[in-house]
């Protein structure tokens, strides 16, 4: 039965394809957050200027388009947990990345000492296993490849810097990897409105 | 010994778009009309005649609410439902094992 369950939660959750472009609008994004930067925009309100707008797109699509079409489901309790634990973690990340972000901003001492340990490499393996652990829990595969993506994104846009440049490394390093992701849910998202036609439901 | 569980399979449960719908409901908490008309491939009629079976022997509750103006209909699987479902599950899966 929780094969049941798991099966019939990927499919509610994922199968619109919204979650795809979602991350693959992201990653497009993350490739572009170098041009902001460059344009006087700091870093983590760079990010913030892509996140934003996608996020609140995501939940518009979902709401206004997905929901209509699939209907309404209160998931079991053990799901509920699941959600709950994933929403623990992303807090805990969330406070980890918000006090290394003010440390940095902040140009604290502190920050001398952490620097050594923050690097290409590390960030790497730090995303892997944040999206790694969330895949794992919520039972959403394509994330171990989004984080791959994501993680791999930072070493890969490092190393063609020099040679690109960093508005162009940047949109090459996530870019790519977010138009693929970006088109397989435009794909999926066009199949599930073919095949979820509105239906006004009355019993 | 496994004939008379089989002659003796729940016959509410042991219909193909019966067993699906209590399949469903016995892994999610409460869900939509609509969900469960797009997931089995029923039409709303015949969706309706096997819930209100379902409902006549008090294995699925049915709640009728509004969000806006729109009517939503959601269903979920009584203990006496969940109970007997996991039964019948139990009943098959013997069954099964003494056959295969």
């Amino acid at each position: 039965m929780s094969k049941l369950e798991k099966k019939l939660f990927t499919s509610y959750s994922f199968k619109d394809g919204i979650s795809d472009i979602f991350w693959g609008l992201f990653l497009i994004g993350l490739g572009c957050s170098a041009f902001i930067t460059n344009a006087g925009i700091e870093r983590p309100f760079s990010l913030l200027i892509i996140a934003l707008p996608v996020g609140g797109l995501f939940l518009v699509f979902k709401y206004y388009i997905s929901r209509p079409r699939l209907g309404v489901i209160k998931f079991s309790k053990s799901r509920k947990r699941k959600r709950g634990l994933v929403l623990l973690i992303a807090v805990i990340v969330q406070i980890i990345v918000g006090v290394l972000l003010w440390l940095v901003l902040s140009k604290n001492e502190a920050m001398e000492n952490l620097s050594g340990f923050i690097n290409p490499v590390t960030i790497f393996f730090f995303i892997v296993l944040f999206t790694s652990a969330i895949a794992y829990i919520y039972d959403y595969n394509r994330l171990y490849l989004i984080g791959l993506a994501i993680g791999s994104g930072i070493p890969l846009a490092e190393a063609l810097e020099p040679t690109l440049g960093s508005n162009w490394a940047g949109l090459l390093a996530f870019g790519i990897y977010g138009f693929i992701m970006f088109c397989f849910g435009l794909y999926l998202f066009v199949k599930f409105l073919m095949d979820n036609p509105l239906n006004e439901q009355t019993v | 010994m496994i004939i008379k569980t089989i002659t003796s399979l729940n016959k509410q449960i042991h219909e193909p778009a019966r067993m699906a719908i209590m399949s469903i409901l016995y892994a999610m908490d409460k869900v939509e009309f609509l969900y469960l008309m797009n997931e089995i491939g029923l039409t709303q009629g015949n969706l309706s005649s096997h819930i209100t079976k379902l409902e006549t022997a008090k294995y699925i509750v049915v709640e009728k609410t509004f969000v806006g103006k729109r009517p939503k209909t959601f269903i979920a699987a009584t203990e006496a439902g969940r109970l007997s479902f996991k039964s019948y599950m139990k009943d098959l899966n013997e069954i099964l094992k003494s056959v295969i």
